[in-house]
């Protein structure tokens, strides 16, 4: 029986890293606010373990091409350092990132991902929006509930890509006012051949509600809309409702921003949006791995180039995309040994996280001369990323609990600048659409100071939650 | 120190001895005080339980399907006033007996038996109306109404018949600590830990041959035990302590999905604190920023705190908590001594007197929570010492806890420190209503108010979604002004399990649910 392991003191073997600008030095510095770990010189005896069979090792091409490997040594990783932008992207702080960015010299690229990601952001935020009503105005719907929320049903079937559920909640629906209008332009929308993979529908009138042309570093202005209000049968209170259209809209303006900011980057940016479409979105076909410059990569939840048009093809090609990247991609070379029996194992995936976490920090050590603390944030970032990028496969896949299993994992992973709003917001949609509303409630709660529209998607989710608790087993509070 | 090293050797000796075949040993916050889940009253109740017995339909932690391990299919009746359940074949129950028809009807008469003083069968009483045993597999259960949602409320432990001799079941029963259910394991509670061993079922198949419950203890000690392997769990990481296991490649940090939020409750039938003023003084005497630094390690500002600040019974995110009411996160001991001094109080010599009499307040914490918010007790204390108020400092055993605290009957404090955790529902109706009949189990100093309780009668009453949030928010702001509690935050649950514990998908709430898909191994 072996010897316990014990940790080494964090931060005490390693080598400090000799930072010079201030952002990375205070992640790092929090970092050293740890408390010491002691090892406990006892000779207890650990339970006996079952042994798995170990980790496939990953090509070491593909780790030495990482972004994390490539940067470790001090000198290529300068540049990102004296730019307060790439600290704030990495710290995932995007509302602040953005101007940053802006500010002269303006970074195009860094504004291309900022605005990149905000779009996601706000894409998620519609799933999420649609999930929560779509169960809570569908499959939980009361006999009180007034008849508008069809329309609330139509706008969440638009976003969700059903344009036949969305046309025939229209037709059951007599709208007066501000809806009427509405309710028409979606009709339209919902039996033309537009519908479902192109959403400018919320993008134009009456549905618009920005005025501003997307410019990259802007924000748009989002002015503070009236929520629905439809009365309730007890005559004292108004059901309320958001108009979801509102996120599809950031969304599609934020994406315009990107594509203004790198014009030509279009491919490039095709592949970036691919994972996160809503679901009746049109997508680009993916082609071949697009060579990336590391201001592309710096931070990101990709490790290469053909790991974001890995993300992209497996979206669609789930296990097949696997297959059709390992050569190319470390996250698709790290998920192959994951599959067995036609199925990517969620377990599996994590033993081939955790080696490729110690590659990539074998690799950073070796590049820059030892370990460095900051080794440690950038491999967390890494396998955040391929938890990620194995629920996309699992999803594609029809696996969607073992998809399940794959984001909570990544979640409990998410701290620091592993932590993406991107990632939140889409477990949350996930979680919304499973009918769980209390994780997805306290990640909506905290990004809202970031991304004030997110209040759309709060009406349905906390629609969906007062429901769910007023009729759930009986239970009192305990402690 | 040198205690502090002993009970590190002793708790690694217990390590060694726990070790054998695919053991796990695991601290809990507190021990749970019974196995019969009907009387649970706290997670670690709640937690235990979910090892030794079934729930009738469940949640998946994953994708949250409703599920049944027991029930094999279901179908609807007497036009949705009744439900036929058909169960697996073969279960047995962990003294061999299989698991019949008559077991599903019993736990029903049993939860509608008067004489059965169990708190969580009066909520199901009005759910169920009956139950009949048709056969030995199928159980028909019928509900007081008509539900949209009729499984969901069939979320109760199913209880042997046979472990009973009437449906009066008292709580303090040889099966609170032997039970018998049909759960993956078979649990056994000592005096100072629960052992859990693997029960061979028809519908369980963990991989796990025994789990060790161990009494939380010193968090240091539980810190340094799972990284060197003397244990494999931790349920709940203290804040100040997550950090240090963060930065491990062999403990993983997990996420426990628990609403749960942090008050002190305030003694409003005892001297001075009878008065509004007085308590609202306090509520402005506690600098909460301090204390959330001091105990919990946050830095003011930091956004991605596992603690937030409250005004009301609720956590920020949910969507009964009312917005517009702010939270008092600094002191201001200047509008604490107009207060005080409004409400006729005189301060002599640095100490505040009410009819001459030096005001003393006696606090206490319940005492796990001293270990997951360091020292809060003492913090709170000087915090209130610092003010002007003599002050002397208790620690509460959960036992004591369970008994007087929450039955209103521990009238010696001025304060007491807890917290209440919650699962989807947020129903605070029995913490604030006036005790009476079925009203106010949880009032723990009896706190009595008219508007309090008209608010909770709205809330019982609501027919819409939106007119229960109504009133809920209402009940906030006025609770916020009351003052029966002192609302501190709420507080997010980590737990650590050793890098080698595999597949543990941790279930919102029941925790173990998904436990027979835990692994060990390298």
């Amino acid at each position: 029986m072996s010897r316990p392991s014990c940790s080494p003191p964090h931060g005490s073997a390693a080598r400090r890293s000799a930072l010079s600008h201030r952002w990375l030095g205070l992640a790092l510095g929090l970092a050293s606010l740890l408390p010491l770990v002691g090892c406990g010189g006892a000779d207890e005896v650990a339970p006996p373990v079952e042994v798995v069979a170990a980790p496939a090792a990953l090509p070491a091409d593909l780790v030495s091409a990482a972004w994390p490997v490539r940067l470790a040594a001090d000198a290529p990783r300068a540049p990102f350092e004296a730019h307060p932008g790439w600290g704030l992207l990495f710290s995932r702080k995007l509302d602040e990132a953005l101007p940053a960015f802006a500010a002269a010299p303006a970074l195009p690229v860094g504004l291309a991902r900022v605005h990149l990601d905000i779009a996601a952001v706000y894409r998620n935020a519609a799933l999420l929006g649609a999930n929560a009503t779509r169960h809570v105005y569908g499959t939980d719907r009361l006999p009180q509930d007034p008849p508008q929320v069809d329309f609330l049903m139509a706008d969440a079937l638009a976003v969700l890509g059903d344009c036949a559920g969305a046309k025939a909640k229209l037709e059951a629906l007599a709208p007066q006012g501000e809806l009427s209008a509405r309710a028409a332009a979606l009709s339209a929308w919902s039996a033309g051949p537009a519908c479902p993979a192109d959403l400018s529908v919320f993008s134009t009138a009456p549905f618009a509600t920005l005025t501003e042309a997307p410019t990259p570093g802007l924000s748009p202005t989002v002015p503070v809309a009236a929520p629905y209000r439809f009365a309730l049968p007890d005559g004292a209170s108004d059901l309320e409702g958001a108009e979801l259209g509102l996120l599809v809209e950031l969304a599609r303006w934020h994406e315009a921003a990107a594509r203004a900011a790198v014009p030509d980057a279009g491919g490039i940016i095709d592949l970036h949006v691919a994972p996160s479409l809503l679901p009746g979105e049109a997508r680009a076909a993916v082609g071949e791995a697009p060579v990336l410059s590391d201001e592309w990569l710096f931070g990101s939840f990709h490790m290469s180039g053909a790991d974001v048009a890995f993300a992209a093809a497996a979206r669609g090609d789930g296990l097949a995309a696997v297959e059709a990247w390992k050569g190319r991609s470390l996250y698709a070379a790290a998920l192959a040994p994951a599959v067995q029996g036609g199925k990517l194992v969620p377990e599996l995936v994590l033993d081939q996280a955790a080696a490729m976490s110690r590659a990539l920090r074998d690799g950073m050590g070796a590049a820059a001369g030892g370990p460095q603390d900051f080794h440690r944030m950038f491999a967390d970032v890494a396998v955040v990323g391929l938890l990620r990028a194995g629920a996309l496969v699992a999803d594609a896949a029809g696996e969607p609990r073992d998809a399940g299993i794959l984001r909570v994992n990544a979640f409990e992973r998410s701290a620091g600048p592993s932590s993406d709003p991107v990632f939140l917001l889409g477990l949350a949609a996930w979680d919304a659409g499973n009918r769980s509303p209390v994780r997805a409630q306290e990640i909506i709660h905290l990004q809202l100071p970031r991304f004030p529209a997110l209040g759309a998607a709060r009406y349905p989710l906390d629609a969906l939650h007062l429901r769910l608790g007023r009729t759930a087993a009986p239970s009192a509070p305990v402690h | 120190m040198a205690r502090r090293t002993a009970l590190l050797f002793a708790t690694l000796a217990l390590g060694a001895v726990v070790g054998t075949g695919s053991s796990l040993s695991y601290n809990e916050e507190v021990l749970p005080s019974t196995l019969n889940p009907l009387y649970a009253s706290s997670m670690s109740d709640h937690r235990s339980q979910e090892l030794v017995f079934d729930r009738l339909y469940f949640h998946d932690a994953i994708n949250n399907d409703l599920k049944s391990r027991v029930v094999q299919k279901f179908e609807m009746v007497d036009d949705g006033r009744g439900v036929k359940l058909t169960l697996v074949p073969g279960i047995k129950w962990h003294d061999g007996k299989p698991l019949t028809a008559k077991d599903v009807c019993f736990t029903v008469d049993a939860m509608l038996d008067p004489k059965t003083a169990s708190p969580v069968a009066e909520g199901y009483r009005a759910v169920l109306a009956g139950c009949e045993a048709q056969g030995s597999q199928v159980a028909k259960i019928k509900f007081t109404q008509v539900f949209h949602n009729p499984l969901e409320r069939l979320g109760f432990a199913v209880l042997p018949e046979a472990g009973f001799t009437s449906t009066a079941i008292a709580p303090d029963l040889e099966f609170a600590a032997h039970p018998i259910g049909t759960g993956p394991f078979k649990g056994s509670k000592g005096r100072r830990a629960v052992t859990f061993d693997v029960f061979a079922n028809t519908h369980h198949a963990p991989t796990i041959a025994q789990l060790r419950l161990n009494d939380a203890g010193d968090p240091q000690l539980q810190v340094r035990s799972i990284i060197n392997n003397g244990s494999q769990g931790i349920i709940a990481v203290p804040p100040l302590l997550r950090p240090e296991l963060s930065a491990s490649d062999d403990v993983a940090l997990k996420t426990y999905d628990l609403r749960s939020w942090w008050f002190v409750a305030v003694n409003t039938n005892k001297g001075p604190l009878k008065d509004k003023r007085v308590r609202q003084a306090l509520n402005v005497s506690l600098d909460r920023s301090e204390l959330r630094k001091l105990a919990i390690g946050t830095i003011a500002g930091d956004q991605t705190s596992p603690c937030e600040f409250i005004s009301g019974p609720f956590v920020q995110a949910s969507p009964y908590y009312n917005r517009a009411v702010p939270v008092t996160e600094r002191s201001d001991v200047k509008k604490a001594e107009a207060l005080l001094t409004s409400a006729g109080l005189t301060k002599v010599g640095g100490n505040w007197s009410s009819n001459g009499q030096p005001v003393q307040l006696n606090i206490g914490i319940l005492a796990p929570l001293n270990n997951e918010a360091e020292d809060l007790l003492s913090q709170i204390g000087n915090q209130l010492s610092a003010v002007g108020f003599g002050r002397q400092d208790q620690k509460i055993n959960e036992d004591e806890w369970n008994r007087r605290v929450k039955a209103g009957q521990a009238n010696e404090y001025d304060l007491v420190v807890g917290k209440w955790s919650f699962g989807v529902g947020d129903d605070v109706n029995d913490l604030f209503h006036t005790r009476a009949g079925r009203e106010g189990k949880l009032n723990i100093f009896n706190y009595s108010n008219a508007q309090v309780d008209a608010i909770l009668k709205e809330y019982d009453a609501a027919r819409t979604d939106k007119a229960a949030q109504d009133a809920y928010h209402k009940l906030h702001a006025t609770l916020a002004e009351e003052l029966p509690y002192l609302f501190l935050w709420k507080l997010d649950t980590r737990s650590a399990w050793r890098a080698e514990v595999r597949n543990n998908l941790i279930s919102p709430y029941y925790y173990f649910t998904e436990i027979d898909g835990w692994k060990y191994g390298r």
